[in-house]
């Protein structure tokens, strides 16, 4: 793996040149009112590297399995498969959001290969950034998703006047080569600097999971009927606000929309969430999970059981973003383990 | 094959949801290529005696003589579709339901209502739905236009036209919108339906439920909220009845 340094002003110097070299949208954290989201950048000013509360939306979701997205155009009987993906480069990308793109790789890069996935992804640059400052609510330090060192092509570590650089892909590399100007190849005290501002931010964070996250799918085995999940379930108002900031969840909906003329139209699929009430509805209108407390139980399984079984991946990478978001104050895996684990 | 003919309809209603309808611009031109508007008060002044295949409706019920046009246009529409608040969930007009027709006359009109011949066969204001079936609704006030086309699409592609079955607070989040209660306002996006693109937060102001509750809120999480927030029992009804009057006067008939 290499390292090289950068100053600070010098980084910012360079995301202008990126920004006005307009070959890629560039896109970074940016604040908004109260919170931070990921957003195209007119200046490297506005990015906020040092950010503590999650992104509102992900940015692997917002960007690699966009909200709304044309699968295909059909016209009378013929139809035109659509795959539209831009390069893009996103800075600023924690860990724990980049622990998720692994999830949604594993989901959507397996058979079959979700080609828009597929295309977009392979579009994509990642400048990651290490999360120092971690907010009350994350707990990726208990269930180790506080640090990376691979799934990026750069990944930023604040040391202070400047950051070092780990540099994780061969775009990664020829992108540190055409900037060589830029940068300084790190040294050994750097690389002390950087293991020494991972671990402190460590041991920063105030939630934590109280099981080993090994334990979780056999801890579950025997809490499907608890009546935990139908007490939960009297405070829920099936938002999907839990599902809509998780950074795993991926499920989505995909519907045939034709044109006024009834001749043209497109294939779009859209953001989709197990809370809602029509999620497991299907055609006659059965619903598999009809019951509040079902949709809960599923949520919660998905993310610490049946991911694991399917790809071998656990699907809450602890951003905390569920517990920031639910006005119920009831979708906290952390919360919901600890009141299963007490009785 | 024939273009289906449809009218438009005003009942008592500030006409701010046929505002939509005139404001839906290069998207209209496409509707009219595919509909043939017969009769609409906003827009054509001749008058086409029935039989129209679909029958769209803004406004509430507020004196006999609407409830009977009303009657007489189910009986000749094939699909009537209800527009905006005031016709799907009486709306504001409903504001006042928990007083006699009377006593609002009185206070109104402080003594002079008998003078006014309008007031006459005046009734307790209503939703479409409270008097006819109704086959479709395009809730808000105003109305989401784009949700219109939708719903007018889907009904001459013979499809349902369905409504999203989830709050606001989706499609609020969606948006990358800071939660309103974060800043301690009090909003009703937790159980109201969405579909209006969370219009509301999005400019930093709070939800008042114009269109609707979703099929099944869950009132008590809701009132629990809302009491966390520091409103009284009387404060959330106050809230929940701007637009959903009606709906709570329903209720409350049936819990007595
Ligand atoms: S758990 Fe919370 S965020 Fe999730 S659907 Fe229920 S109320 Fe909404
Ligand atoms: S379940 Fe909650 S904490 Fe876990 S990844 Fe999803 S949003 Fe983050
Ligand atoms: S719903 Fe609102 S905008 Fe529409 S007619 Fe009624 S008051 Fe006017
Ligand atoms: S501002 Fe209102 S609509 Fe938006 S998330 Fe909060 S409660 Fe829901
Ligand atoms: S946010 Fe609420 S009040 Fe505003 S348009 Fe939507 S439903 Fe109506």
């Amino acid at each position: 793996m290499r390292f090289v340094s950068v100053n600070k002003e010098k980084f910012f110097e360079l995301v202008n040149l990126l920004i006005k070299q307009k070959k890629e949208r560039i896109v970074g954290v940016v604040k908004k009112d109260d919170d931070y989201i990921f957003n195209d950048l007119e200046n490297a000013v506005e990015l906020c590297l040092d950010y503590g509360k999650p992104t509102l939306l992900p940015p692997g979701k917002k960007y690699l399995l966009p909200r709304k997205e044309t699968l295909l155009k059909f016209q009378n009987a013929s139809s035109e498969i659509v795959n539209e993906a831009k390069p893009i480069t996103l800075i600023g990308v924690h860990p724990y959001d980049l622990w998720a793109i692994k999830v949604m790789n594993a989901v959507f890069l397996s058979e079959p290969i979700d080609r828009n996935y597929a295309e977009k992804r392979k579009n994509m640059f990642i400048i990651g950034v290490d999360y120092l400052n971690p907010h009350p609510n994350s707990f990726c330090a208990s269930i180790g998703t506080y640090e990376i060192h691979d799934g990026f092509d750069l990944l930023l570590t604040d040391i202070g006047k400047k950051y070092i650089i780990t540099i994780d892909s061969e775009k990664g590399e020829k992108f540190i080569d055409k900037y060589i100007e830029f940068t300084k190849e790190a040294t050994a005290i750097d690389l002390l600097f950087l293991d020494n501002a991972v671990n402190k931010a460590k041991e920063k964070y105030k939630l934590a999971m109280p099981l080993k996250k090994e334990e979780l799918p056999k801890f579950l085995e025997d809490k499907y009927d608890n009546p935990l999940w139908t007490e939960l379930a009297k405070k829920c108002f099936s938002c999907g606000k839990c599902n809509l900031v998780c950074p795993t969840c991926v499920c989505f909906n995909i519907e045939d929309k034709a044109e006024l003329n009834l001749q043209e139209g497109v294939r779009e699929r859209e953001w989709h969430g197990c809370a809602l009430k029509e999620f497991a509805e299907v055609a006659m209108g059965h619903n598999f999970r009809g019951k509040i407390e079902q949709r809960l139980r599923h949520r919660i399984y998905r993310k610490l059981s049946y991911t694991v079984s399917r790809y071998g991946i656990y699907g809450c990478v602890g951003c905390g973003r569920c517990i920031n978001s639910c006005k119920a104050g009831i979708a906290s895996p952390v919360e919901i383990i600890k009141k299963l684990n007490k009785e | 094959m024939a273009k289906p003919k449809v009218a438009i309809f005003s009942m008592a209603c500030c006409a701010g949801c046929a505002l939509q309808i005139v404001n839906l611009e290069e998207k209209i031109l496409d509707l009219v290529g595919a509909i043939d508007v017969v009769e609409w008060q906003e827009g054509l002044s001749e008058k086409s005696g029935g039989n129209y295949d679909i029958a769209i409706i803004e406004g509430s019920i507020v004196t006999e003589k609407e409830a009977e046009e009303l009657r007489k246009i189910r009986q000749t529409a094939k699909i009537v579709i209800a527009i905006g608040a005031c016709a799907h969930t009486g709306g504001i007009n409903c504001l006042g339901n928990h007083m006699s027709v009377e006593e609002k006359k009185s206070i109104v009109y402080d003594g002079d209502a008998g003078k006014i011949d309008g007031l006459k066969d005046a009734i307790q204001p209503r939703p479409l739905n409270a008097i006819i079936k109704v086959d479709a609704v395009v809730p808000g006030c105003p109305i989401n236009k784009n949700e219109l086309v939708e719903a007018v699409k889907c009904l001459l592609l013979g499809k349902k036209f369905r409504l999203p079955d989830y709050p606001v607070c989706f499609e609020c989040a969606l948006k990358e919108n800071g939660c309103l209660f974060d800043l301690d306002i009090i909003c009703l996006g937790p159980i109201t339906r969405a579909g209006c693109e969370a219009a509301c937060p999005s400019i930093n102001k709070e939800c008042n439920g114009c269109r609707g509750w979703v099929d099944d809120p869950n009132q008590n999480a809701a009132k629990d909220i809302l009491e966390k927030y520091g409103l009284s029992i009387e404060d959330i009804k106050k809230r929940f009845e701007i637009f959903n009057a009606y709906k709570t006067e329903i209720m409350e008939k049936k819990n007595a």
